[in-house]
C-alpha cells in the first residue's frame, strides 16, 4: 500500500509535509503580537515563510490587505497541490473547495435578496470557491432563477435537498439555506471517504464526524430564541457525527445551553466544552473556541500518519486557522486593544 | 458644575470603552468564521422596511428638554423585527450578540451623555444670566450715564 501511495502522491504528501513545516511557530507569533504597527506585522510575516507576499502591494497597511495576501498564498499551496493531482486525489482536492464554493453561493443569495448589484456581489467572493458557472450568474435576477439556471449544472447541484421550496427562497432565511447544502456536502464527502478505504477512510471519517458534531451543536446553540421549529433544525444537523440520532433529535427540541450541555456531557469530549465559559464574560473565549482548539489539535495529529489524503485537507484547515490567527492579532493592533492579543488560536505544531 | 463636568467626561469615556470593547468582539466574531462570513455590505437589508425598535423622545424638564430612549418590543407582525437577525439571518452566534449588547448599551451612554451635556449648557446659561443681573444692580450709576449719551 505504502509503495503503491507513494508512486501516485508521494511527492504531494512530502511538499504538504514541508509546507506544514514552514507553518508559524510559537516564537513566529511572540514576534507578531509584539507588534506595534501594521507595518510591522507586514515584516514580521515576511521573515517567516510567508516570504515576500507584501512586496507587489501599492496600498496603505491595512487588515484587509494582510488577509488578502496571506489568502492568495494559501490559493497558491492549494492550486498546486490540486494541479499535480491524479484521481482520487483530485476529486478529494475539490471536495476540499466545495464548502468555499456554498458560501460564494449564499453570499449571492443574501446579495440577490437584498437587491445588491451582482458585479460588486462577485467581487466578494473568495477565489478558492470560483467555479466556471458564476460569471454566468449574472443572468439570475433572484435567488430562485440562480439555482433553476445557473447551480444546476454546478457540482453544488448534487448538495441541494430535494424538499427545499425553490419559489420561496427569497424568503428563507439564508442561514438555513447554507445549513442544508453544508449538511449534504459533509454527509457526501463522508460517504466518499469511506468508500476510499485505508488510512484515508480512518482519519477522514474521524474528522468529518467531528465536523458534524460541531455544526450540530453550533447550530443547536445559535438556534436558540429563534422562530424556527424543532423538525427544521434536526434538518440541519448533518446525521454524520459521533452524536447518535437520538442526541441529534433530542437537540433539536431545546432551547436552554444548559440541557444541551447536559446532552452532550453523555458523549465523551464535547461536555468538557461547556465548562467554564461563564468565567470569561468578555465573550472572547466561547464555545467556538473550544471547538477551533480541538480542531486545531486533531488536524496537527494527521500528520503522525503517513500514506492517507488526510493531511492535504488538515493542512488547508490548519493553514485557514494561521490566517485567521494573524488577521486577530492584526485587529488587535490596528484597534490598539492589545489586552487580549494573546486570545488566538493555539495550533500545538511545536 | 464642576460634577456635571466630571459626569461627562465619566460617560465619554465609558462610551469608548464600551464602542472599542464592541469592536473587538466583532474581531472575534470575523476569527470564528473565517472566510465563511458573509460581508455585512451583502446582508444590510434594502427590501421591505421595517420599524426601528428604540426611539428617542424629547420631554420637558425643569431646567430643560431631556432626551428620553423609548425600545418597543419585538412584534414582526407589525413590522418590529429584531435587528440583529434581521441581517445577519436566524442563526446568530453568541458573539454577535454580545457585541450587539455593547452596542445596546453604547446607545444608552450617548443618551445620558447628551442629557448631561444639555444639563451643563443650561447651568452655564443661568450662571451667566445671574451676572449680568449682579452686574446691573452694582452699576445703576453706570446705567443711568449711558441712557444720558443714547437720549442726547
Amino acid at each position: 500500500m505504502s509503495m503503491i501511495f507513494n508512486t501516485e502522491y508521494g511527492y504531494l504528501e512530502a511538499l504538504t509535509r514541508g509546507f506544514k513545516n514552514g507553518m508559524l511557530k510559537h516564537s513566529d507569533y511572540l514576534n507578531l503580537t509584539q507588534c506595534e504597527s501594521l507595518e510591522d506585522v507586514m515584516i514580521s510575516i515576511q521573515g517567516t515563510d510567508y516570504g515576500l507576499i507584501f512586496g507587489g502591494e501599492q496600498s496603505a497597511p491595512s487588515v484587509e490587505v494582510i488577509e488578502r495576501c496571506l489568502r492568495d498564498r494559501l490559493l497558491q499551496q492549494y492550486y498546486y497541490i490540486r494541479s499535480h493531482s491524479t484521481e482520487p486525489l483530485t476529486t478529494f482536492m475539490e471536495f476540499i473547495r466545495y464548502p468555499f464554493m456554498i458560501d460564494n453561493v449564499a453570499l449571492l443569495v443574501a446579495g440577490l435578496n437584498n437587491h445588491r448589484s451582482m458585479k460588486r456581489l462577485l467581487r466578494m467572493c473568495h477565489p478558492l470557491g470560483e467555479f466556471d458557472q458564476l460569471g454566468a450568474i449574472e443572468v439570475a435576477s433572484n435567488s430562485a432563477e440562480l439555482f433553476d439556471a445557473v447551480l444546476i449544472d454546478t457540482p453544488i447541484a448534487r448538495f441541494v435537498p430535494r424538499d427545499l421550496p425553490m419559489e420561496s427562497l427569497r424568503y428563507l432565511d439564508v442561514e438555513i439555506v447554507r445549513a442544508h447544502l453544508y449538511r449534504a456536502y459533509l454527509e457526501k464527502f463522508y460517504a466518499y471517504c469511506s468508500q476510499l478505504g485505508g488510512n484515508t477512510a480512518n482519519v477522514m471519517t474521524n474528522l468529518l464526524s467531528f465536523e458534524a458534531d460541531r455544526r450540530t451543536i453550533t447550530i443547536a446553540v445559535n438556534a436558540i430564541g429563534s422562530d424556527i421549529i424543532p423538525k427544521e433544525r434536526l434538518k440541519m444537523f448533518p446525521t454524520c457525527g459521533y452524536l447518535p440520532k437520538i442526541a441529534l433529535a433530542s437537540m433539536s427540541t431545546l432551547n436552554d445551553t444548559d440541557k444541551i450541555r447536559d446532552v452532550c456531557n453523555v458523549f465523551d469530549g464535547y461536555g468538557k466544552m461547556f465548562d467554564n465559559l461563564e468565567r470569561d464574560s468578555d465573550g472572547m473565549i466561547t464555545l467556538e473556541d473550544r471547538f477551533l482548539m480541538m480542531e486545531a489539535k486533531k488536524n496537527v495529529q494527521t500528520f503522525l500518519q503517513q500514506y492517507h489524503f488526510g493531511i492535504f485537507y488538515s493542512f488547508i484547515k490548519l493553514k485557514q486557522l494561521e490566517v485567521r490567527n494573524i488577521v486577530w492579532i492584526s485587529e488587535c493592533i490596528a484597534q490598539r486593544q492589545t489586552d487580549r492579543i494573546n486570545a488566538f488560536i493555539p495550533i500545538p505544531l511545536d | 458644575m464642576i460634577q456635571l463636568i466630571e459626569d461627562l467626561e465619566l460617560l465619554h469615556s465609558q462610551v469608548n470603552k464600551e464602542s472599542c470593547r464592541a469592536q473587538l468582539v466583532l474581531a472575534r466574531v470575523r476569527l470564528h468564521q473565517g472566510f465563511e462570513r458573509i460581508p455585512a455590505e451583502a446582508q444590510l437589508p434594502r427590501g421591505r422596511p421595517y420599524k426601528a425598535l428604540t426611539r428617542v423622545v424629547e420631554n420637558d424638564n425643569y431646567w430643560g428638554k431631556v432626551f428620553k430612549m423609548i425600545r418597543l418590543p419585538v412584534n414582526p407582525i407589525l413590522g418590529y423585527l429584531l435587528p440583529v437577525r434581521n441581517i445577519f439571518g436566524c442563526l446568530v452566534s453568541d458573539n454577535l450578540r454580545i457585541a450587539n449588547r455593547h452596542w445596546d448599551n453604547c446607545l444608552d451612554l450617548v443618551v445620558e451623555c447628551a442629557n448631561v451635556q444639555r444639563k451643563l449648557q443650561s447651568t452655564i446659561n443661568s450662571i451667566e444670566n445671574l451676572r449680568n443681573l449682579l452686574n446691573q444692580r452694582q452699576c445703576p450709576q453706570m446705567s443711568n450715564d449711558k441712557l444720558k449719551v443714547i437720549l442726547k
